[in-house]
């Protein structure tokens, strides 16, 4: 095999490894981030009730620490709202992402909504955040 | 001879579309109420015709998701949210057939949820006409090339 | 051999002015660049890097279309490019680059560049059964692919999942028959590439075909040190139409005469050719013509009703059910019917109307027939053409967001930064869409005639047989306007 031949092999192996590295590692970024002791991040995707709702639908968080939710839509424009906690994303249209960031004070359950209608199952796309000690 | 002929006669029926086209309308100046309602992937009706000139008051709904109401040509752009009514008003200025686009990502058929907004001039969509009768012309310009070289 | 002086007006007059050809070989960094054998291979890769991030975003990323590179890349760019830009000028030019084939290509020559001079085809060699060394496959193809477009365009794993395929089939036939069997008769993309680069402004031609007659060895097809032999399974020194011939460039690396030229030409240069034709393409020009119609139609239209029974399980007013299916069977029906049979049924008929105008009864009704179904090359293209404007005219912005987030996840490459929908100069694009048909309709009309005189070349007989066409091409090109207008 020539020069040119391991040169394009090499050109070959980078193209296919590239994006599929790309795609694993952000994944394993993810994940890592879930880990942080610091601050809790939580990535949050809302589908319409009818493609199965918030995902995920229950959430723990640790109270006294820093949390960071991210959420995006998947389908439709879909909106974060926790009404007891005074948290709400805004409109978020699909492939975006909105982060809200706070410190949960108190224990308890805490139900949040989609704030902005999105299918007939709007009212029904409902999730709880449980904050413990 | 007949062909001069044939061409002063598409020349001057050309001249005629476009003072036609730009003149003042005859009618039109009408308030005209469209109940339009948004579903996946359509509006019902899908084809609102109306007359230039004409006041059109779109009155929108949807009875599943968020859907846009975008008009080519027209500075219309809203969004329509399940449970409420939404209400856009239009002067029907210019004619021609202007595409409705929904402009809020509904689902997967979104890029191909399009309807109609057709304004007529004295009753005929004139936009259609006039390049129907600009077809005949490129029909009959090629016919009598290829029949002058005729080789 | 020293390198003639050429000119930019013999440029510009081979294209514009219909006078002569212009060898774009004769342009030295053209030519060294074609003649090398890595060019090939970089024009792939850069397009099997693409489809890759294509196939993985299909399957990881974001399940809504307008936010995904496969479905925005795909759809709306690539589509885009071939038809407006790379058929009407360059032919087969995407052929040349397409990443599809190249794992079975590399996988039978053993190499990924180079050629071997001790070679063998890694294949069983098989030879393609003769019953289908014709297009049929990819005309059924293209119509089966056609039927589910609504899936296929809308939904990026379906993209993903079809382009996969399209990447392991070409490995196996390459291994039992060897070559470019998949692109000749099975890539859906290649049957209707081939009919249209007939319209194409680029050809690769033989100089002198006396020399090829005369020349025994063959190189262009049994390959020398220089490269392989036309993997196209087509002989290069006898090209008399784009149709087959893929743009690999491998029979300009090894004339050993350099008796290849790359020419600029004027449009519509094969339709005339006489070599080839048969019904199989006759068909195809059917089902194009008549795609472009109902895709329009339903795609481009306000028909509801339509776009639910494209959507195969869909049941309106939101949600998936088999009733869906009550919606999608005469949806199949209409488009296989008007494709296969009412068309040609209807073009048919013209025909007849042409022969009996035309006094002469001598030529063969299914010699016109054919013969007169290439007069619809033009007219077809250009009403894809027309289709295609507002993919990007109206939704240019998502290709630009698919730059910046190609999973549409919300990766920002450019944090936060995002093209919001803007359509250009929408309230144009009918106009637009209608003098694209225009210069469709006057080309078919003039190649209708010719047509005509190639069939009846004495007297006024060809006057009178294609004055039928054009009222065919007349009617057809109304209903377009009225999809554009009405």
């Amino acid at each position: 095999m020539n020069q040119t031949e391991w040169a394009a092999l090499a050109l070959l192996v980078a193209v296919l490894l590239v994006p599929s590295a790309s795609i694993y590692g952000y994944d394993l970024w993810l994940d890592a981030q879930k880990l942080d002791e610091e601050v809790q991040v939580v990535w949050i995707t809302g589908w319409a009730a009818e493609n199965g709702g918030w995902s995920p639908s229950e959430i723990t968080l640790r109270k006294g620490v820093p949390a960071k939710l991210i959420i995006t839509s998947a389908d439709v424009t879909h909106g974060f709202h926790v009404p007891d906690l005074g948290l709400d994303s805004g409109p978020i249209a699909p492939g975006h992402k909105a982060v809200i960031e706070f410190v949960p004070e108190e224990t308890g359950t805490f139900t949040f909504r989609c704030s902005v209608f999105c299918s007939e199952g709007h009212q029904s796309m409902v999730g709880k955040i449980t904050v413990v000690e | 001879m007949k062909r001069q002929l044939l061409a002063g006669a598409w020349f001057t029926l050309l001249i005629v579309f476009a003072a036609l086209f730009y003149a003042p309308s005859a009618s039109g100046g009408e308030v005209v109420t469209v109940h339009i309602t948004a579903r996946q992937f359509a509006y019902e009706p899908g084809r609102v015709v109306v007359n230039q000139g004409d006041t059109v008051v779109f009155v929108l709904e949807t009875v599943d998701v968020t859907h846009g109401f975008y008009i080519d040509g027209y500075d219309v752009d809203v969004r329509i949210i399940p449970g409420e009514t939404q209400t856009v008003t239009v002067v029907a200025d210019t004619p021609g057939k202007f595409k409705i686009r929904c402009s809020e990502t509904c689902g997967a058929l979104h890029p191909f949820m399009v309807g109609e907004f057709i304004v007529l001039r004295s009753g005929v969509n004139i936009a259609f006409l006039g390049a129907a009768f600009g077809l005949v012309g490129v029909v009959l310009a090629a016919t009598a090339y290829v029949w002058r070289r005729g080789d | 051999m020293a390198a003639t002086r050429w000119h930019v007006r013999d440029f510009f007059s081979s294209l514009i002015l219909h006078r002569g050809k212009f060898d774009l070989l004769q342009i030295g960094i053209i030519n060294r660049l074609l003649k090398h054998r890595a060019f090939q291979y970089a024009a792939m890769m850069v397009n099997l890097f693409v489809f890759w991030v294509i196939i993985l975003s299909g399957f990881f990323g974001s399940p809504v279309g307008n936010r995904n590179i496969s479905i925005v890349f795909v759809w709306i760019l690539w589509w885009f490019a071939l038809i407006v830009l790379m058929v009407p000028l360059l032919s087969r030019i995407w052929c040349t680059m397409c990443p599809l084939p190249a794992f079975g290509e590399w996988l039978e020559r053993r190499a990924l560049v180079k050629k071997r001079s001790a070679f063998k085809y890694l294949s069983l060699r098989k030879p393609w059964p003769s019953k289908l060394n014709n297009i049929w496959l990819q005309n059924l193809g293209f119509l089966a692919i056609a039927t589910f477009s609504a899936l296929l365009v809308t939904r990026p794993v379906v993209t993903a999942i079809v382009l996969l395929i399209l990447f392991v089939v070409p490995v196996f036939l390459v291994l039992i028959y060897s070559r470019r069997v998949f692109c000749r008769f099975i890539c859906p993309v290649g049957g209707f590439l081939g009919l249209f680069s007939m319209f194409s402004a680029l050809e690769l031609r033989p100089k002198d075909k006396t020399l090829c007659r005369n020349h025994m060895t063959k190189e262009c097809v049994r390959g020398n040190d220089n490269g392989y032999g036309c993997p196209w399974i087509i002989y290069p020194g006898g090209l008399e139409r784009n149709n087959y011939c893929g743009l690999c460039f491998e029979c300009i690396k090894t004339c050993p005469y350099n008796n290849l030229a790359l020419n600029l030409r004027s449009f519509g240069g094969d339709i005339l050719a006489k070599t080839g034709r048969a019904l199989d393409e006759a068909w195809k020009s059917f089902i194009m013509l008549t795609l472009a119609g109902l895709y329009i139609l339903v795609m481009q239209g306000p028909w509801g009703v339509l776009k639910d029974w494209s959507n195969v399980f869909w049941a309106p007013p939101y949600g998936w059910a088999l009733t869906g299916v009550g919606g999608f069977l005469p949806y199949v029906g209409i488009f296989w019917g008007l494709s296969l049979a009412v068309t040609p049924s209807v073009f048919f008929l013209f025909t007849g109307a042409s022969k009996l105008a035309s006094g002469v009864r001598s030529v063969p009704l299914k010699k016109l027939f054919i013969d007169f179904s290439y007069e619809l090359i033009p007219l077809a293209l250009m009403a894809w053409i027309a289709f295609s404007i507002p993919l990007l005219l109206v939704n240019w912005s998502y290709i630009v967001n698919a730059l910046l987030d190609p999973v549409g996840l919300g990766w920002n490459v450019f944090s936060g930064l995002y093209v919001p929908w803007t359509p250009l100069i929408p309230a144009v694009i009918p106009y637009l869409q209608s003098i694209v048909l225009a210069v469709g309709l006057a080309y078919s009309i003039k190649y209708s005639y010719r047509l005509a005189k190639q069939n009846f070349p004495e007297g006024k007989a060809a006057l009178k047989a294609f004055l039928p066409q054009v009222v065919f091409l007349t009617f057809v090109s109304m209903i377009f306007l009225w999809l554009f207008m009405g």
